[in-house]
């Protein structure tokens, strides 16, 4: 969690991901965010998002991002 | 305003910009705006997500669907091509009743066609930019409107230069739109190459179609691999090397400068990377698989 933090505060570091839950049907994180938040996260975890991934449960909190992150990661 | 209407075509970020901008200014006024996208855009659904939070009205299908619906607009229209990958019928183009303008990332009339961005990169350019200009029957040939430049460095890629091509274009959008909705404004016409003899990229065509030539000197290497760099988004697919006879494609790459060159070894494939030393850089793919080709 730790790791991805420091990832999402680089990229926004305006934004408070520790309490912001409306991330994506905010509006707050744009297409540019997007673009490199996926490759930010498959390159540091070691996983294969997609954009086909890219949904409001999976990206609207730091938190779910990161469910999301540990489930990639349990599946191989 | 001189239009009846506006339609924005397009999609990404620079179209929702584009979007929120005319709603603005068509609320003010009894004229119509809408934004039509295709859904087969990777980042579609981002796009949606804006254009809800924005209240902005849109309509998504396919090509055909966007231009029956262009054709069916009564009254002057205004339509606005921000990141569209189609090109308008002759039909509409014909039209007298329609004016279109289209953003291309690049100063035309450099690197007519597809992924200008990637091409600006690959044959070395010095300067890159946007040009917002009129379109015509023939690919991006039609009258500048507006251009913005940017400078290249030695390490942006086509996904870095793209993301400063739409913020730019986006300036030069305001720009120009604070008269061009009221008045014509001046145009230039495309000056220096034939437009009939432009050679023109196509959205299959890829930087040396895709092949990394071990030929090449060490900035060749670095330009090609930075042009084939859109990140997640993939856009001209992964890069590819043949050794021996074998062709690999690798997912990622790294380039680092050498405090002294390292002239005894060319090349060397490990494990988990591939080594290719030019000059003082040394070029490390990885992620990499065999290819059948």
């Amino acid at each position: 969690m730790k790791e991805l933090m420091v990832i999402l505060n680089e990229l926004r570091p305006e934004v408070d991901f520790s309490t912001e839950t409306n991330l994506l049907d905010g509006g707050i994180l744009d297409s540019f965010d997007m673009v490199s938040l996926i490759g930010d996260i498959n390159d540091t975890f070691e996983v294969e998002l997609t954009f086909d991934d890219i949904d409001a449960d999976n990206f609207n909190s730091a938190e779910a991002m990161w469910s999301m992150i540990e489930r990639l990661k349990s599946e191989g | 305003m001189r239009f009846q209407n506006v339609i924005i075509v397009g999609s990404g970020q620079l179209a929702l910009w584009c979007a929120a901008y005319i709603k603005e200014k068509t609320e003010s006024t009894n004229n119509t705006s809408y934004i039509y996208f295709d859904t087969s855009d990777k980042i579609s659904v981002m796009m949606e997500k804006g254009l809800r939070l924005q209240k902005i009205k849109y309509e998504c299908g396919n090509k055909n669907f966007i231009f029956e619906k262009i054709r069916k607009t009564n009254g002057y229209t205004l339509v606005i091509s921000a990141i569209n990958p189609f090109l308008f019928p002759k039909d509409i183009v014909k039209d007298k009743k329609i004016e279109i303008i289209n953003c291309h990332q690049s100063l035309l009339p450099n690197h007519p066609g597809r992924n200008a961005e990637a091409w600006a990169i690959f044959e070395g350019d010095k300067v890159a930019g946007v040009t917002w200009h009129k379109v015509t029957e023939d690919v991006d040939a039609g009258n500048i409107l507006i251009q913005k430049q940017i400078k290249l460095t030695d390490e942006i890629t086509s996904c870095q230069l793209f993301k400063k091509q739409i913020n730019i274009a986006y300036k030069a959008f305001i720009e120009l739109m604070s008269e061009f909705l009221n008045q014509q404004v001046w145009e230039r016409v495309q000056e220096g190459k034939d437009i009939m003899k432009r050679k023109i990229h196509y959205s299959w065509e890829v930087p040396n179609d895709g092949y990394l030539d071990l030929k090449w000197d060490s900035k060749k290497i670095s330009a090609f691999l930075r042009a084939m760099d859109y990140g997640v988004l993939c856009i001209l697919g992964y890069p590819k090397i043949v050794i021996n006879g074998q062709e690999y494609y690798f997912k990622k790459y790294e380039i680092e400068k050498l405090v002294q060159p390292n002239v005894d070894v060319v090349l060397k494939k490990e494990e988990k990377q591939i080594l290719i030393y030019r000059d003082n850089l040394e070029f490390k793919l990885l992620q990499y698989s065999k290819n059948k080709r």
